[in-house]
């Protein structure tokens, strides 16, 4: 595979959230502000990576029968950098994506890439898997936040961390707060789901297959 | 049993090499991180209770034996805030039940039962709604109350102005400040009386 292609391949094809359907639960829970979505996207970008890349240079030397272990400890070391860093330069984001950043130890998109990609791949190939599905997976939250936010609460691109109290669409009072609970992702979830689905399968038919 | 060893070193070196990594992360991260809190904690108590020039915590026995009446257990730390040595008002920590979870407040409130000043340290309510508890605006609702009666929201038949579609995080914010009024009573300060 292509780094390209390996690249390329996170963002559309194998898209983490929309075509593989992994790691919804911190989907779900962050995506109730854009700026929540993208930060929590590129922290997780930032741990595919490393994790690819060390995993990856690592692939070799690792004995099959305990690289569970092993892929855990390295993913798990790059999720506490992040926590740490974020903490420090980041408090507001920090705190509202709270336990969701140590769990990024146990997303399975990340397990999954060093298992299914990384130990089989070298590492420039396994950055840019990093990087494409990582980037996937901010995309899909971007896209999922964007519709949450301003229908759940009439705000968007509210980012506290900069400053911004983002633009106000309509009152508070006409928000459906539905949509913040976890029952409101689901359907939005599934609505954009079923939308990616469906545009798949037009470009399937216009290749003839 | 080389096997055995084997992979036990992998792991080991593997783990070695991670926790050395964090340790130096750690080091970097935590100074900042101690310092913005510290700094937190003490730009707000100064906001909160303005006439005070010196602030003293209570010792954690002292706080333990509030504790022990089950109404303050949600009392995370009081400071007793003086100026030119008489008491001018306490400063205390507390948690009170919002929408989705507990909302941290830092409370001010002088012998009077007046709240002086009013910081939200941290919460969990929807961003948009309840999350606007911790604006100004809503914050300037509470500021110079209190006084002779406990505080409470408009739709309960009180003097604050709940957020709009936001009623349990509005009154989240009034059973905190509320908590600290019991606190003065219970201390013995309130009505300018020291200790």
């Amino acid at each position: 595979m292509s780094p390209l292609t390996a690249f390329t391949n996170g963002i559309y094809k194998e898209n983490p959230i929309f075509r593989l359907v992994l790691g919804l639960c911190p989907t779900i829970a962050v995506s109730l502000a854009v700026s929540n979505g993208i930060g929590m996207g590129l922290a997780a970008t930032f741990v595919l990576v490393g994790s690819n890349l060390i995993i990856s240079l690592l692939r070799k030397l690792i004995p099959s029968e305990i690289r569970i272990p092993c892929f855990i400890v390295v993913i798990a070391t790059f999720v506490t950098i992040v926590d740490l860093t974020m903490e420090a330069y980041l408090p507001q984001l920090h705190q509202v994506l709270g336990v969701f950043v140590p769990l990024i130890v146990v997303n399975c998109i990340i397990l999954a890439r060093a298992e299914a990609f990384a130990s089989k791949n070298g590492p420039g190939a396994s950055i840019m898997d990093g990087l494409g599905m990582g980037l996937g997976f901010t995309l899909a939250l971007a896209a999922i936040s964007i519709i949450r936010e301003p229908l759940g609460t009439g705000v968007i691109f509210a980012a506290p961390d900069l400053g911004f109290d983002g633009i106000r669409l309509f009152p508070a009072e006409y928000a459906a707060s539905v949509v913040t609970q976890p029952v409101g992702g689901f359907i939005i979830f599934g609505l954009l789901l079923g939308l990616v689905n469906l545009i798949t399968m037009k470009k399937n038919d216009k290749h003839g297959c | 049993m080389r096997d055995v060893l084997k992979l036990g070193l992998v792991l080991m070196v593997i783990c070695a090499v991670s926790g050395g990594l964090l340790a130096y992360v750690h080091g970097v991260t935590s100074e900042i991180i101690d310092e913005r809190k510290a700094q937190e904690v003490a730009d707000a108590m100064r906001v909160v209770l303005p006439a005070a020039e010196s602030f003293e915590k209570l010792s954690d026995d002292e706080l333990a034996s509030i504790k022990a009446d089950p109404k303050f257990v949600d009392v995370d730390e009081v400071y007793e805030g003086a100026h030119d040595g008489s008491l001018v008002g306490i400063v205390a920590k507390v948690q009170s039940p919002g929408y989705g979870g507990k909302i941290s407040l830092l409370v001010g409130m002088d012998p009077d039962l007046t709240v002086t000043g009013l910081q939200v340290l941290g919460h969990s309510e929807t961003p948009g709604l309840g999350a606007n508890i911790a604006k100004p605006e809503f914050i300037s609702e509470f500021i110079g109350r209190g006084g002779s009666h406990p505080l409470a929201v408009d739709k309960d038949g009180g003097e604050i102005s709940a957020i709009s579609g936001a009623t349990i995080s509005s009154r989240g914010m009034g059973k905190g400040v509320n908590l600290v009024r019991d606190l003065v009573n219970a201390l013995g300060i309130a009505g300018g009386v020291g200790r």
